[in-house]
């Protein structure tokens, strides 16, 4: 199990919300969060999990 | 036109609040001065001056469709009167949408649900129509009505003999009760056909028939009792004959074929397989990887690449997610979806447009059009001249004066005239089929010669639609074997089209791989991080990129980059080359990428890149006299809006029949303009034939070489359907 830079929740690596970012991708329970992780990538790796992105 | 008034109607497909408003807003911007709409039974109520079809338009432009009944009409009328039963369609209260096909003389009526299809019979028929309610069709009209001819034919053909000896062997009792089935049976058609027209206050040719036959067999019943002259063999020849030419015309008019919407397989939610046309709105379906999207819908779970070829003619993958529109016929290439249907079996985009490009028509163009005026003043300058030679002959004794009358009517016909431009056509055609080519619309073979300006749809067209990776290798080129391993594990086309444009070196296993949708793969090769992907990708996971549409990373470092294109066509530049002397050339394409210019810069013509299909049957629409040359459904509107349209057959099957012309090889579209070019020479040719033919037997028949030469009714009625079969030969001989 992968766990998801934006919400902390343990993702499968089926999930189909991926993204690489510096050579290393990651797995995100959904659209919502793969996309907040993609506005700010270093936020989240650096600052860790933030939980699920308000819309 | 209407006036203020409410129409009620139920809207299906709707899943949430925010499809009420879509279909609101879709209705008011439809020109309802007010709209309510109902999620939870979806009925739904427009006010103000809007006719029923602009509402059903509206809400299936939306993406959304309205619950109707389909309503099979045959409708017996002249090909004439077509254009006056679309008006009645168009302004009835309950009709939605309607398709005419005066082929075979059916409408296809899509009538509110909530009302009754005999109300529309009732009006129909209270507008003149004789009209008939259809419970589905197992045979189809046309094909009963050429039975009905041939009984009609055979009938007769069985009674002739027997009507002939009796009269000639001096029993004309004999030949008058075997007459009556030939006249009453075979011929009724005839006179139903003459009573119709008249009561319309207008002439044909079933008026000239009955006319002619009626007055023979009548005169002859008057001469059986009064010890006159009879003439029932003419009058049973003459219409064996008539009968003889409508059974050919028939035959032809069978010939006519239609198109539907092929059947997928759908899968439910449940797994449960189900026939895609046996889906209805407002169910779940799943679609995987590799299988057609069997139905139009919104996505609601899940995500992929889909290949909307067959809608946009481009072969490079959309990538959809949820809330997404999808159209039957895609295919889901890389993915799992979760689609909520709006519509299906006959209600989809493509079955809505399978069934109007198969809905054929020959209109009258050009000489034709000339022609068919004449052939309207035709009937009645004939029954002149028939009142004229009675009157001249009448002092010969009314006996001959009338034969002389019948005989003109009998000899005179416009079908010829009408023949003229079809027979020179078909023969063209055939010429055509044999060397691959499918006219679909004989006036548009007509109109070919005419053109001015053509346009080509560029991917499928003038390239092969199938993708290139055009690569620049940069770097170590020992890390490509690991860029060619990941690829080759993804089944994507742009994935294909780079792994075969890499080395043919040994490829190594690949420890970890994973798809990103719309995006690119990335992937473990012997300890080797690899991605390759778009420049978006690219560019989140190394500084400075290259140039070109697809860039591939080993460890974070660019070791080639690629441009994915189509290939020209072999033979396309000689093609562009031919026309450019005589026409204006123009390549419109939804492709917005560089590659578009390439090729016109290659071609040497101008390009307008990235339309979609209502941009580019805009584009079609505003070119005056313009031939549109596509394949892919993306082009079926472009090709219908189009002076003429022209489809390659290697595209989508539905736009093969959108096309006025279906070509196999662009090249071939030299052929059909040189055909084209000989073919107007022809119809002159024919008309010109069926003209003085007419002219000739009119006077022999009128008695201008009286009394050396009589032509007596029968052999008018002979010479008459020899007339068509003249012209016939006429345009085979010359070819």
């Amino acid at each position: 199990m992968k766990v998801d830079p934006v919400c902390g929740m343990e993702v499968d690596e089926r999930s189909e919300h991926r993204a690489i970012y510096k050579g290393r991708i990651y797995f995100f329970c959904s659209r919502e969060c793969k996309e907040e992780f993609e506005r700010d990538p270093e936020a989240y790796l650096k600052g860790g999990p933030k939980g699920m992105p308000h819309k | 036109m209407s006036e203020e008034k409410k129409v009620k109607f139920r809207v299906v497909g709707m899943h949430c609040a925010t499809c009420v408003s879509t279909v609101s807003k879709a209705l008011s911007a439809a020109g309802a001065s007010q709209a309510s709409v109902d999620l939870a039974t979806g009925n739904a109520e427009a006010y103000g001056k809007i006719r029923p079809s602009a509402i059903y338009l509206a809400v299936r432009k939306a993406g959304y469709d309205v619950d109707t009944k389909e309503v099979i009409i045959s409708v017996n009328i002249e090909p004439d009167e077509g254009r006056r039963l679309e008006n009645a369609l168009s302004e009835d209260p309950d009709v939605f949408y309607y398709s005419y096909n005066p082929a075979s003389r059916i409408a296809r009526v899509k009538v509110n649900s909530l009302s009754d299809p005999d109300g529309l019979v009732d009006r129909l028929r209270k507008s003149g129509f004789d009209v008939k309610l259809m419970e589905g069709i197992n045979r189809s009209p046309a094909e009963a009505e050429f039975r009905s001819l041939v009984l009609s034919l055979v009938t007769a053909i069985a009674f002739v003999p027997f009507v002939l000896f009796f009269q000639y062997s001096g029993r004309p009792v004999l030949a008058f009760l075997l007459s009556m089935p030939i006249q009453f049976y075979s011929g009724l058609r005839y006179y139903r056909g003459a009573f119709m027209a008249l009561k319309n206050r207008t002439t044909n040719m079933d008026v000239l028939v009955s006319l002619s036959a009626g007055t023979a067999w009548a005169y002859s019943v008057y001469g059986v009792f009064t010890g006159g002259t009879v003439f029932f063999d003419a009058a049973s020849l003459l219409i064996t004959f008539v009968l003889l030419g409508k059974v050919i015309e028939a035959y032809l008019r069978g010939k006519i074929s239609a198109f539907k919407a092929p059947r997928w397989t759908a899968r439910l939610e449940d797994g449960a397989v189900v026939d895609s046309w046996s889906l209805v709105p407002g169910q779940a379906i799943v679609v995987k990887a590799g299988e057609v999207v069997p139905a139009d819908g919104v996505v609601i779970d899940g995500s992929g690449e889909v290949d909307e070829s067959i809608l946009t003619g481009e072969s490079r993958p959309v990538r959809k997610a949820a809330s997404d529109p999808v159209v039957a016929g895609s295919t889901l290439i890389s993915g799992f979806i979760k689609v909520h249907v709006t519509r299906a079996g006959e209600d989809t985009y493509f079955s809505q447009i399978a069934r109007e490009v198969s809905e054929m028509t020959v209109s009258p163009y050009g000489m034709q059009r000339l022609a068919d005026r004449a052939a309207s003043y035709f009937t009645p300058a004939v029954i002149l001249i028939a009142l004229v030679a009675f009157a001249y002959w009448a002092r010969l004794g009314v006996g001959i004066a009338i034969l002389f009358a019948i005989s003109v009517l009998a000899a005179a016909c416009p079908c010829a005239l009408g023949l003229a431009t079809p027979i020179a056509v078909l023969v063209k055609v055939k010429r055509l089929a044999i060397k691959g080519i499918v006219v679909r619309k004989g006036d548009a073979l007509e109109k070919v010669k005419d053109v001015k300006t053509i346009i080509f749809d560029k991917t499928g067209t003038l390239t092969t639609g199938e993708l290139v990776a055009r690569p620049v290798f940069l770097g170590d080129a020992g890390l490509l074997k690991h860029v060619k391993a990941v690829e080759s594990m993804s089944p994507h086309p742009v994935a294909r089209a780079i792994v075969n444009a890499m080395p043919s070196d040994k490829t190594p296993q690949v420890s970890e791989f994973y798809e990103l949708p719309g995006e690119g793969v990335y992937g473990i090769s012997e300890g080797h991080v690899v991605i390759v992907g778009t420049r978006d990708l690219a560019a989140k996971n190394c500084k400075s990129l290259p140039e070109g549409d697809v860039i591939a990373l080993v460890d974070g470092v660019p070791v080639a980059s690629f441009i994915i294109q189509d290939k020209v066509r072999e033979g396309a530049r000689e093609l562009i080359e031919w026309f450019k002397k005589d026409y204006e050339v123009i390549i419109a394409t939804g492709d917005p990428s560089q590659f578009s210019d390439e090729v016109g810069r290659e071609l040497g013509v101008k390009v307008i890149k990235g339309l979609d299909p209502h941009e580019k049957a805009k584009l079609v629409r505003e070119t005056e006299k313009c031939m549109f040359v596509g394949d892919g459904v993306n082009d079926a509107l472009a090709i219908k809006e189009a002076f003429v349209g022209v489809s390659l057959s290697s595209g989508a099957e539905l736009t093969k029949q959108a096309g006025d012309i279906v070509i196999n090889v662009p090249d071939a579209l030299r052929t059909v303009i040189n055909e084209s070019k000989t073919l107007e020479g022809r119809i002159k040719e024919n008309i010109a034939w069926a003209f003085g033919y007419n002219a000739v037997f009119l006077a022999l028949a009128g008695g201008v070489l009286y009394p050396s030469f009589i032509l007596m009714p029968q052999y008018a009625a002979l010479a008459m359907s020899m007339n068509s079969v003249v012209v016939s030969l006429w345009s085979f001989i010359r070819g």
